[in-house]
């Protein structure tokens, strides 16, 4: 398994990023050589000394945010979180936020009729719903390579192939609430209560918490000025993409009703 | 004035279209929830969930960001993260192709930039040192970009720009802690690369969701089989929403193994197992499980006497609502005689037609009865024909309803009479009169207590139909004959389902035409409400012209443990085991087994509750109580003695405190542990001028609060409401009074006093006080500090300490 920063690195002189040199120069002759220079030059010494302090902060600072890629980020982070709270952006009551806003953080534009989504900045994408194999014949050293010839390489540029697999708690009544309600039923004798307040025991001791998984893929189309050469492109790729599903086992129903493309994202996002 | 005001109403009508217009067209509106608010480290959404991420996997000076030997279940491991009433755990995974071409530039960009730097530190340590040092890691580096080159040039595999993030949702932050260390256990055994983008929560959270997002501190480029094995398209544990009935537990991790009858096109069972291997056990688990939470009716019919387990004693636990039924010659049991047509009191709603139906399945079952005699076709239509003619000749007419519905008062004929009709016959030369005379020969010696009329009444829910007092050569078609009558009496009864089970049912498993017999009783008129569940000791004792015929209608398979090894094959063929079933079956005990169930096999333990263990195993005598008088659970039992308090905390109760509200209102009130508020349920005319026992409702719940506290650490507690302390706790000789102040209802001197009072009479007193008030109480000049707590997470604490230092 290998995971490179291929594009980082080709911004790299002599292992360090670019743009942590840039940097760092450009905060060593803005906060360190001016103030500097101001010292050396000031005959006051109030201004001495108000040099010396302002030079000893600005290394200190340095030193403290600044002096390696990391902490730059990090603090560069950290600024722009700042910013963004202080405009008041951090908190988005959706009703009362303006719409051009709102998609800059969910990213959603439109969905059309056909099921095809529109993000953003002209980006077009396809959802599924994924129902995984929970067994495989000869387990995962043989699933992973049918996932890789029929979902991963049939994937082509401009394309992008998301897969977000969550768990929500069910709702629906569990065996743990069923037996409960079974016990509270008035009907039941004594005998019975005692039996199913047994199995009520045994089941809290070893019942997992009821949760469900949905999984969702989206195929992002790529950027197109239309929705229908979004369109155009979907229909090209749908039987490589069916042709997958069948030969890996993995269940895909495209979600194509726009109502439940938006339930879809709603659960995603809570 | 009126049409301006019309004109404004119409306007603000068409404002109104206006938005919802617009709300449809905005589907990011539709989607996004109410209030996000984020922080540096988490989201919280809607005032109620907690998100944070984890950037998996990005490489960095020190680290690769994946082991080169990462495992190919390292996402299953992710999922099978256990979701916790705390926190769920979310993959996402994405990736988007380079083009080759791009890739290649950017892996020569990238060897080159690598010999650069390895020139460079050869160059800066030759300076240093004065020897050049050759730092193998470039070569290492160097090693990973011609590979990735090589992969891509030949078109083996394609570079992606890659994502994985985790998700983290919980209900609270301590929750979202617990989840953050959870996958970070996961993570580092893996020795897997992570970060928590602080500051940038949103952005990741949404980068995570299928948007075609991306941040640009969790991208990083790998080939497609790092995809495939990272992207979450395999489930480790498919567990649906489970109800239904409990068989056990699963052996791989103990969790419950529960079927839904409901979704079952039958509930019929196959269960083979040696003997001694806890077939009757399990039985009888699942017929008291059935029955107590399925409200399903339970007939269980066995032709041998069991010494090992004593299904009486299951019957005798449910006592008026389950019945015992000994058959047999001896004195004091019962008789079934199979030429009377049963007929339920119950059964009025049946018309005419019905009527002639239950008559025909009547005959129908009686040359199931003959067949196990092993009759002809020409026999079984004989059969028939004598037994017309027999009823006729009791005045029995079938199409004539009245002249045997109710026949009350008057006899039915008995085996020996039809015998009686076949020796007429076989004086004319009937060959199929002259064999059946011979095969019931027995009618008149060792059988001849059949022949008494039938004495049972089976009203009840719980049937254990003893067969064992049957003589050997009668027991099989008794057998039948039960299992039928049963099958034929019940599935007209629409209120409850039934459940007939069959222990030893190796007659069935035999005779072909009994086991159609028998599958179709069940399919017909309210088919799947009637179940069947056959046990029998070994593969082999189902004939191979039989097995289609259970395979299509058993969809339940129980394979018992312990099984011997001559008997591996014969499994493993009828079931279609494959070889790690096998190795799982070869490693079940007694009490233990597979059970196959649409296709899945799994190993279950078939682990009885401590109920079933006193009542299935042992004799059982009385019933223990469970707290259950109250009509709710507890959800610790020693909180009972605060049940003669006038408030329950909703915390006490096991599942929904909603109960209660019949004839009790909740209020809010302060924890007395931790933060937030909790409920207390009163009375209603408890409450007077928002006060309880002349205190406070806060007041009194937070007393309430401490004693729940104390008693489930083992101590005794007194409560006292009027005047003493609120609570005196003793624990192993110690005691100690608590006293719960708030501001304004003593004065200084009073509260010195008081604690004086107190200490010399218990010894150790302690002021529990809101936050706000602790500083006047805890005050040197007023009780003091070491005699002062406040109310609250340092509550919790100090209770803790004074139970660590009482503690035996
Ligand atoms: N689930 C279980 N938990 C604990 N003990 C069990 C369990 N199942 C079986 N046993 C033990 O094994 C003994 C035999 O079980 P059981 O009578 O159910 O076997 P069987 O398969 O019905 O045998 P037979 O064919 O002789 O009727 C029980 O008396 C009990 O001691
Ligand atoms: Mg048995």
């Amino acid at each position: 398994m290998e995971s490179l920063l291929l594009r980082q690195v080709n911004e790299e002189i002599w292992g360090y990023p670019w743009y942590w040199i840039r940097n760092s120069a450009m905060y060593g002759i803005v906060a360190v050589f001016v103030p500097l220079l101001a010292l050396i030059m000031a005959n006051s010494l109030m201004v001495k000394g108000l040099c010396f302090l302002v030079v000893t902060g600005a290394i200190m600072t340095y030193m403290f945010y600044l002096s390696s890629p990391e902490k730059q980020s990090s603090t560069t982070k950290r600024l722009q979180y700042m910013v963004k709270a202080h405009k008041g952006k951090t908190i988005i009551p959706k009703y009362t936020t303006d719409v051009a806003f709102l998609k800059e953080v969910v990213p959603l534009e439109k969905v059309y009729p056909k099921g095809i989504v529109q993000f953003t900045w002209n980006r077009y994408g396809v959802l599924f719903r994924l129902y995984v194999p929970s067994e495989t014949e000869g387990g995962l050293e043989s699933f992973i390579p049918l996932v890789v010839s029929n979902f991963v390489n049939r994937i082509v540029e401009p394309q992008t192939l998301k897969v977000f697999a969550m768990n929500k708690y069910i709702q629906a009544p569990n065996v743990v609430n069923e037996v409960l309600g079974a016990m509270n039923d008035s009907s039941k004798t004594p005998e019975q209560v005692a039996h199913l307040d047994s199995v009520y025991r045994q089941l809290i001791e070893t019942v997992a918490v009821p949760t469900q998984k949905h999984i969702y893929m989206l195929i992002g189309l790529g950027v197109f000025d239309s929705v229908e050469k979004a369109e155009l492109a979907l229909r090209n790729l749908l039987p490589s993409l069916n042709d997958g599903f069948a030969l890996t086992r993995v269940t895909g129903i495209r979600v194509i009703d726009p109502n439940e493309i938006a339930l879809a994202y709603r659960r995603c996002l809570k | 004035m009126n049409i301006l005001s019309r004109l404004r109403k119409d306007k603000e009508q068409a404002d109104i279209a206006l938005f919802k217009e617009r709300m449809q067209d905005e589907a990011v509106r539709k989607v996004t929830p109410a209030l996000i608010e984020e922080y540096e480290d988490y989201l919280l959404i809607d005032k109620e969930m907690f998100v944070t991420c984890v950037v998996v996997g990005i490489p960095t000076k020190h680290h690769n960001g994946f082991p080169r030997n990462l495992p190919p279940n390292f996402t299953s491991q992710v999922m099978a993260i256990e979701n916790t009433d705390e926190f769920l755990i979310d993959i996402s995974y994405q990736c988007t192709p380079i083009s080759p071409s791009e890739a290649m530039t950017l892996l020569d960009k990238s060897m080159y930039v690598n010999r650069v730097s390895m020139a460079q530190v050869e160059k800066e340590t030759q300076k240093e040192t004065g020897v050049s040092i050759h730092s193998k890691r470039y070569d290492f580096q160097a090693q990973d970009f011609t590979y990735l080159f090589g992969e891509i040039y030949k078109n083996e595999q394609k570079l992606f720009d890659s994502q994985y993030i985790i998700v983290i949702r919980a209900k609270s932050r301590d929750g979202l802690r617990a989840g953050i260390s959870s996958v970070f256990g996961v993570l580092e055994s893996n020795v897997v690369n992570r970060e928590i983008p602080y500051h940038r929560i949103l952005d990741t959270f949404i980068a995570a969701l299928p948007f075609p997002n991306v941040v640009d501190f969790a991208e990083m480029q790998q080939l497609s089989d790092s995809c495939g094995a990272l992207l979450p398209l395999h489930d480790p544990l498919t567990q649906p929403a489970e109800t239904g009935l409990i068989y056990g537990l699963r052996k791989a991790d103990s969790t419950p193994y529960i079927i839904d009858w409901s979704t079952l096109a039958a509930a019929h069972h196959i269960v083979i197992g040696g003997t001694g291997s806890g077939k009757t056990v399990e039985l009888m688990k699942l017929l008291m499980s059935g029955h107590d939470m399925l409200g399903h009716r339970f007939i269980y019919i066995t032709p041998k006497p069991d010494s090992r387990t004593n299904f009486l004693s299951v019957a005798n636990y449910y006592g008026d609502h389950a019945q015992v039924i000994q058959i047999g010659a001896a004195a004091g049991f019962q008789n079934i005689n199979p030429l009377q047509v049963m007929v339920d009191s119950n059964q009025t709603l049946l018309n005419d037609s019905d009527y002639i139906s239950l008559f025909n399945n009547h005959l129908e079952l009686l040359t199931a009865f003959f067949s196990v005699m092993d009759t002809s076709m020409n026999m079984d239509d004989y059969i028939i024909q004598s037994l017309i003619e027999l009823y006729r000749r009791y005045g029995i007419i079938r199409k004539d309803v009245d002249t045997w519905k109710n026949r009350e008062g008057k006899e039915y004929p008995v085996l020996v009479d039809l015998r009686s009709i076949w020796k007429e016959d076989a004086e004319k030369k009937n060959p199929s009169a002259i064999a059946m005379l011979n095969r019931t020969s027995r009618l008149e010696t060792s059988w001849e207590y059949i022949n008494r009329p039938t004495d049972i009444k089976m009203d009840k829910d719980i049937i254990v139909m003893d067969l064992s007092g049957v003589p050997g050569s009668l027991q099989n078609a008794m057998n039948v004959f039960v299992t039928g009558l049963m099958s034929l009496r019940f599935n007209t009864d629409l209120t409850k389902k039934t459940c007939v089970i069959i222990d030893e049912g190796r007659v069935f498993l035999q005779n072909k035409p009994l086991t159609e017999f028998i599958m179709k009783t069940y399919t017909q008129g309210r088919s799947y409400d009637m179940s069947a569940i056959f046990t029998t000791q070994q593969a082999s004792d189902i004939n191979k012209d039989m097995q289609e015929l259970f395979k299509n209608n058993s969809f339940v398979n129980i394979i018992m443990g312990n099984v011997q090894p001559n008997s591996y094959k014969g499994l493993e063929d009828f079931f279609s085991l494959n070889e790690d079933d096998m190795k799982s079956l070869k490693t079940c005990g007694v009490g233990e087994g597979l059970v196959q169930v649409r296709g899945k096999t799994t190993a279950v333990k078939f682990a009885l509750t401590d109920l079933e263990k006193d009542v299935i195993l042992g004799d059982w005598k009385t019933v223990k109580k469970t707290g259950l008088e109250f009509g709710f659970k507890l959800v610790d039992d020693r909180l009972k003695p605060l049940l003669s308090e006038d408030g329950i905390m909703s915390d006490w109760i096991e599942g929904d405190s909603k109960v209660l509200g019949i004839d009790h209102t909740p209020y809010y009130v302060q924890r007395a542990f931790g933060r937030g508020t909790t409920q207390i349920w009163i009375q209603p005319h408890k409450v007077q001028d928002g006060k309880i026992m002349q205190q406070s409702i806060d007041h009194y719940g937070t007393v309430l609060q401490i004693g729940a506290y104390l008693l489930q650490k083992g101590f005794k507690i007194d409560i006292n409401h009027f005047d003493d302390a609120d609570i005196v706790a003793e624990l192993n000789e110690h005691t100690i009074a608590i006293e719960y102040e708030r501001p304004g209802s003593h004065t200084k001197s009073e509260l010195i006093d008081k604690k004086q009072r107190l200490q010399t009479t218990y010894g150790q007193v302690v002021f529990v006080v809101p936050n706000t008030y602790y500083s006047v109480v805890a005050d040197q000049t007023c009780v003091g500090s070491e005699n002062t707590v406040a109310r609250g997470t340092t509550l919790e604490e100090y209770m803790a300490q004074i139970w660590q230092e009482f503690k035996p």
